[in-house]
């Protein structure tokens, strides 16, 4: 039913409606790869590498493809992935420090992302060369007291369930003993056993423990760009630079944390120096936009309403809108938008479409309005 | 892969530590196995790591030709695909020995100590340590 749904609506959005093409859905959100909505021309793949393995041979498959420094390229990665952590465990992971909530533990799982995109410039024939590099981590995340007692007892049943393991794995015969006598025979027992844990897909039970949202975190994002006409060095100039920082409050509404009431407060800067002025001069145009966002959530479906207060050079305007979104499916979503948005002519908001989820999509720019 | 620890003189005092690093939920249990084949359970690590602090396994004189085995699970199911691949690849398990005629001895795992889930959920990682 869902496939067929999905089908359907895919069908459908491309006769969608929208009255005013500059709104993008995901326009205010926090960015997930800030690096790469600076530029004009989305990168043609994104590589996401997860270790520094996958990083070197992702460079290397580049630059052998390009025959030398490729014409585009774009990656992003969280280093915490690439290193070894002696102290960690499971509940620091999770935000607890000594059983104690660290709220400012996720920081370390902080997202860097960078791209490398060559175009030619449609006015002067001339090669320009954009480079942007971005960073986007949660600065602080509060949950409720109940969190950390259920964190707590979700990691020793965990605990307790591998150390049933232990003894399962004794009983099958894969014991100390046999590790030495014939290690062979011992890994292939252990194998088998992990394979059958494995296959009951049975999930840590701290895994529906961590779906509870932080009932109060801080995100935040920046990034920067700069580019090169003619292949020249000397000829680097600032392109963008972009900030944003989201305050979001949750407030979970049943047991099975699947409804809630979110309040985000978003604030964005935009510095755009890529603009000409009309002495073909480029120019450099700065935009605040700060706002606030209701949305009640339930499962599937959310409603939301959304007001953006935006401050630059020309004029401050708003944009006030209602939003809804309707999860078809992991990440594929039914998204719909109707309001004001900003500037005083031709400011309809009027979407209705599919949201793939997928990261960064080519309309996905950071441009100042 | 095996390793040697050199207990020396008889009433030396044998000392064990493991300290395990991951993002994943871990149980460690260090068994003695005896040169006659018996094995029995010495020590295991708390819910809160699956690290096991400083332990007294006995003297050189008691523990001479015996193994000291050391078996990690690590379950890392509350992570998705991409992440558990990172988290699989980044253990950190660190087990030292001390008291006996080597001093303080340290080993890391080697990868034939190993054994994992193809989708990476869980991960059993096996030491054995011959006490000489």
């Amino acid at each position: 039913m869902k496939i067929i749904l999905a089908f359907a609506l895919c069908f459908t959005s491309t006769f969608c409606f929208a009255q005013n093409d500059s709104i993008n859905l995901k326009e205010l959100e926090l960015p997930n790869s800030p690096g790469f909505i600076l530029l004009d021309q989305a990168p043609a793949s994104i590589e996401r590498p997860n270790t520094p393995r996958a990083f070197t041979l992702s460079l290397f498959n580049s630059f052998s493809q390009s025959n030398g420094i490729p014409n585009n390229y774009a990656v992003e990665f969280t280093p915490f992935w690439f290193l070894k952590h002696p102290n960690m465990n499971a509940l620091k992971y999770a935000g607890y420090n000594d059983r104690k909530p660290h709220p400012f533990s996720s920081i370390k799982m902080i997202s860097l992302s960078m791209a490398y995109v060559n175009k030619t410039d449609s006015i002067s024939n001339k090669p320009i060369n954009n480079i942007a590099f971005g960073a986007r981590t949660t600065v602080l995340k509060l949950y409720s007291k109940k969190h950390k007692e259920d964190i707590i007892a979700a990691n020793f049943m965990a605990v307790k369930r591998l150390k049933g393991f232990d003894y399962l794995l004794n009983q099958a015969g894969a014991t100390p003993q046999l590790l030495i006598e014939d290690p062979a025979k011992y890994h292939e027992l252990e194998s088998e056993c992990l394979k059958i844990l494995a296959d009951s897909n049975s999930t840590s039970p701290l895994a529906e423990v961590l779906k509870e949202k932080p009932r109060f975190a801080i995100e935040a994002a920046t990034a920067y760009s700069m580019f090169f006409t003619n292949n020249n060095f000397s000829t680097n100039r600032f392109g963008r630079f972009g900030a944003w920082l989201t305050l979001n409050y949750s407030q979970n509404l049943n047991k099975a944390a699947t409804n809630y009431i979110n309040f985000y407060m978003v604030s964005r800067f935009l510095s755009d120096g890529t603009t000409l002025d009309s002495l073909n001069r480029y120019t450099v145009r700065n935009s605040f936009d700060i706002g606030g966002k209701l949305e009640v959530e339930f499962k599937k479906l959310s409603i939301a309403y959304e007001y953006i207060y935006r401050a630059n050079e020309v004029a401050n305007t708003f944009r006030s809108s209602g939003l809804l979104k309707y999860k078809i499916a992991e990440n594929i979503y039914l998204t719909g938008a109707l309001g004001k948005n900003f500037g005083n002519n031709d400011n309809l908001v009027s979407i209705l479409g599919i949201n793939w989820g997928l990261g960064t999509t080519g309309n996905e720019h950071a441009k100042v309005d | 892969m095996k390793r040697q620890y050199d207990t020396g003189l008889d009433a030396n005092s044998i000392s064990m530590q493991v300290k395990v690093g991951t993002v994943g939920e871990a149980y460690t249990a260090a068994y003695l196995l005896r040169s006659g084949g018996q094995w029995n359970k010495i020590t295991e690590s708390t819910a809160d790591s699956g690290s096991i602090k400083k332990t007294n396994i006995g003297f050189a004189a008691d523990l001479r030709k015996s193994y000291v085995v050391v078996r990690t699970l690590i379950d890392l199911s509350n992570l998705n695909e991409a992440e558990r691949e990172s988290a699989a690849n980044t253990i950190f398990i660190e087990y030292k020995f001390s008291g006996g005629f080597a001093g303080t001895q340290t080993y890391n795992f080697d990868l034939d100590d190993i054994t994992k889930t193809p989708d990476n959920r869980f991960v059993s990682i096996s030491k054995p340590i011959e006490l000489i």
